[in-house]
């Protein structure tokens, strides 16, 4: 038992999110290892009754500088106050995604920080993307595929906790070998499906009795490789073999057109089921029921599926391809397709396993020793707290160290977090300071005085003296961008950082 | 990390003294220079808030900025800001004003007093005896001081009154009467070698500050983004934009039992229902009184070890963008309950 409260900064359910589930799940067994209290935005959370919710604002009532922390971090808006909670407290950070790009955008974060964060995949590249993103406004896919943003949170943690050794190798690979030391594999939890609407996979959706059922879940996106799996299943129904397909999850026509496919495969349409959104317990009953769960995904980011691992805490068959991740599993638990050559190798493993019911049993078998094994909550808990008894109570790392200045920053006059940008850019930074607040013109800036007649008192960090303060014409912008109807100006305050 | 010198330790006494000074300084206005803790806002007293930054640890400066005194309406100023906007307040109101001051605040607080055109009365939190605090007052002119102790069982508190213009005997004389009339047993201490006087107060087991506490809306202070409607005889504060607001309520440890939150307005019985409070950020299932479609009241007991100052959170699932539209309405409230 850890001596001290953990706190873990997460969120948690009725949050409808994995990584919120995970938390719930991953406390429940954590409780008896140490004391937890979890730091959420939800005061109605769902958490074992022993476990009190904190909102992470008053987080400083709780912790000290020592304190365990764990934050578990993945890459939607659901996570900034975790990545805010890094930033401020340190700890140790599960990343349950290997890219954090639209966690980023979506946190405001300043631009000099993610230009940083740019860089540290690729200086070269980097510097490119960035002046492209930030002084042309143009970005593309590309940005989101070259660029994790990874690195201020690799930075800021004590140790890092993921879920394969395919996510420590690519961090091996792209942040060096020091990164990738306090690197931590900890397997996702496997969680039996309880709760089960029984009834529902014969009964609501109709699928017959005695026919190989195969499952799939989740929202239907490109890199589930519904292409594959459809082609593979018009070739198994072309060749006689029986079989039932239900898609447990939703539609997203706007990203991938899931009926359209159908539409062209009318073999497979008349043997499948698209369900919609489904509660948990149409979920679980959807895997119980299943005799193949397949979980294809093409290209992959190193994430862990949620519905895999449940499906082998059920002794279910599943076929996956052999890729990132998925890769990792052991090849008697789980049927590894390879990502070339894969319809072949599709069709060719499930006639294999809709033929022999014996087959199916075996990788089933093996997937749940497995999950009662080295990822059953309780071992999953107890790596846990190896890894906080090993960190947990280090001191937070420094910010990166921005140095003595000049310093120069530049914020927009009307922004609501100016307070937050500014004191987050001029942490760590000491020596000589010059803020510009542009405004788009002096009207403006004289509408922000009068709202705010304490505004430098409001904004600027304590350890800031104002030395003077000027207005001066706004030449930030790049010429191509001024027309002659733009006037801004800024306002420059000059000064020294203690 | 949670609290910086000046929060930690705050007498339970505080109100009883300032009763005491009050029946010495009739009329007075109070300057607070201990927010976020700020041990006289359920006083009932006419209180400023201002606060001394350095004492706060940046973590919870950040949160403590977020508030707004006088029901929302007015900032909380550092200290040196706000003396010479209090000043000119109690001199245009023709009323002493009292500046209420922690002993590890008092060095810092000597440049705004000396800059000051007349050095106000303070009251200061101090042990008692010679202090480098007291002896940093005393070096700008507050050549009249005394101290009182109020003692109940083992709670044994400590004040002092300082003065630049008033004999330290007359002030103790007038304390004297002042707790006279507050029925209690108290023994008058007369130093020798110019050492200031102590008049030590006896309060009986039975003694309570307070047993029931009522805030208005007016009197609150809270991070939320309106003012309160209405007006002396009845007001209502809406909680908008965000599901959660927060009241601080100061060092309420060991006074209070329970807290309740009048809701005459929650948009909908659910979201009355689904509500909850946070004590100190901490979140708790309240009890919820439904009485009539989505009014009615929440409440809870309070923790014994309860780290001040107290706040409270109170969160709504639900928002409505009100007719018109504006920020999302999320849950009305017209009083603060506090009981022993």
């Amino acid at each position: 038992m850890l001596e001290r409260e953990l706190a873990i900064f997460s969120p948690i359910p009725p949050e409808q999110n994995g990584i919120a589930d995970y938390t719930y799940h991953l406390v429940s067994a954590l409780r008896h290892e140490a004391r937890c209290a979890v730091y959420a935005n939800q005061p109605n959370g769902i958490l074992p009754d022993d476990v009190p919710i904190r909102e992470p604002l008053q987080a400083f009532r709780y912790l000290r500088q020592d304190s365990p922390v764990l934050h578990q971090i993945g890459n939607n808006p659901g996570h900034v106050f975790v990545l805010e909670a890094l930033r401020q407290w340190g700890g140790i950070t599960t990343l349950h995604d290997q890219n954090l790009h639209y966690l980023y955008e979506v946190s405001g974060a300043p631009q000099p920080l993610m230009v940083r964060n740019l860089c540290a995949t690729s200086t070269n590249l980097g510097e490119v993307f960035a002046r492209h993103w930030f002084d042309e406004e143009i970005k593309t896919s590309a940005n989101y595929a070259l660029f994790d943003m990874l690195n201020e949170v690799l930075h800021l943690s004590t140790a890092v906790i993921v879920h394969s050794r395919f996510a420590r190798n690519r961090i091996r690979l792209l942040y060096g070998d020091e990164a990738a030391s306090r690197v931590h594999i900890i397997p996702h939890l496997a969680l039996p499906p309880d709760e089960r609407s029984e009834g529902y996979v014969h009964g609501v959706l109709g699928v017959p009795a005695g026919v190989p059922l195969i499952v799939t879940s989740g929202f239907a996106t490109f890199a589930k490789r519904f292409d594959w799996l459809v082609a593979a299943l018009d070739q198994v129904a072309t060749l006689g073999v029986n079989f039932f397909w239900v898609h447990a999850g939703k539609e997203r026509p706007e990203e991938y057109d899931l009926s359209a496919l159908l539409d062209r495969h009318p073999n497979v349409r008349s043997r499948c089921r698209i369900t919609g959104y489904l509660t948990e317990a149409e979920l679980n009953e959807c895997i119980s029921a299943c005799d193949i769960l397949v979980n294809l995904r093409f290209p992959s980011v190193g994430e862990s599926s949620g519905t895999l691992a449940r499906a082998m805490a059920a002794g279910r068959c599943c076929v996956v391809n052999a890729t990132a991740a998925y890769a990792d599993l052991p090849a008697d638990a789980v049927m590894h397709i390879p990502v070339s050559n894969t319809l072949p190798a599709l069709v060719n493993g499930l006639l294999a396993l809709l033929g022999d019911p014996g087959l199916r049993a075996a990788f089933g078998d093996k997937a749940l020793a497995l999950a009662r094994g080295q990822w059953a909550p309780e071992a999953v808990a107890r790596a846990y707290a190896d890894v906080i008894g090993a960190y947990g109570t280090r001191p937070a790392r420094k910010p990166l160290h921005r140095g003595r200045g000049p310093h120069r920053f530049s914020f927009p006059i009307n922004s609501y977090s100016l307070y937050e940008d500014i004191k987050a850019q001029t942490e760590d930074c000491h020596g000589p300071v010059e803020i510009k607040l542009l405004a788009s013109s002096s009207e403006q800036l004289a509408q922000v005085s009068l709202q705010r007649p304490l505004l430098f008192q409001e904004i600027l960090p304590n350890n800031m003296e104002i030395r003077a303060v000027n207005v001066e014409p706004d030449r930030s912008r790049p010429r191509w961008l001024e027309d002659e109807r733009y006037a801004g100006v800024t306002l420059v305050l000059r000064g020294e950082l203690a | 990390m949670t609290t910086g010198t000046a929060m930690t330790d705050l007498p339970r006494f505080t109100a009883l003294a300032l009763g005491m000074v009050q029946a010495v300084l009739p009329g007075l206005q109070v300057l607070d220079t201990l927010f976020p803790a700020s041990p006289f806002l359920l006083s009932g007293a006419p209180v400023e808030l201002s606060l001394f930054s350095d004492n706060i640890p940046d973590e919870a400066a950040e949160f403590y900025a977020r508030f707004r005194q006088g029901g929302g309406a007015r900032p909380v100023l550092p200290f040196a800001t706000a003396l010479p906007g209090a000043l000119a307040d109690a001199a245009a109101a023709a009323r002493p004003l009292l500046v209420a001051l922690h002993a590890a605040n008092a060095s810092a607080a000597t440049e705004p007093l000396s800059q000051a055109g007349s050095l106000p009365p303070l009251l200061l939190l101090a042990p008692e005896g010679n202090s480098p605090a007291l002896a940093a007052l005393c070096g700008i002119g507050y050549t009249g001081c005394c101290f009182f102790r109020l003692v109940q069982g083992e709670a044994d508190e400590c004040f002092c009154l300082l003065s630049a213009e008033t004999e330290t005997a007359a002030l103790l004389r007038s304390l004297e009467a002042a707790g006279k009339t507050a029925a209690v047993d108290m023994r008058f201490a007369s130093r020798d070698g110019g050492e200031a006087d102590t008049l030590v107060v006896f309060l009986p087991d039975s003694y309570q500050t307070w047993a029931t506490t009522l805030l208005n809306p007016f009197a609150l202070v809270h991070d939320g983004t309106r003012t309160p409607e209405g007006d002396e005889n009845y007001a209502w504060l809406w909680f908008t934009s965000k599901p959660q607001s927060r009241i601080l309520l100061g060092p309420t440890a060991g006074r209070f039992r329970r807290v309740r939150v009048v809701v005459p307005n929650a948009l909908t019985t659910q979201n009355l229902q689904a509500a909850h409070l946070l004590i100190n950020g901490t979140a708790v299932k309240p009890h919820v009184e439904v009485w009539s479609e989505g009014s009615g009241a929440v409440s809870a007991e309070l923790p014994d070890a309860l780290e001040a100052p107290l706040v409270l959170g109170l969160w709504v699932p639900e928002g409505l963008v009100p007719e018109g539209g504006g920020p999302k309405l999320f849950a009305c409230i017209d009083r603060v309950e506090l009981s022993a």
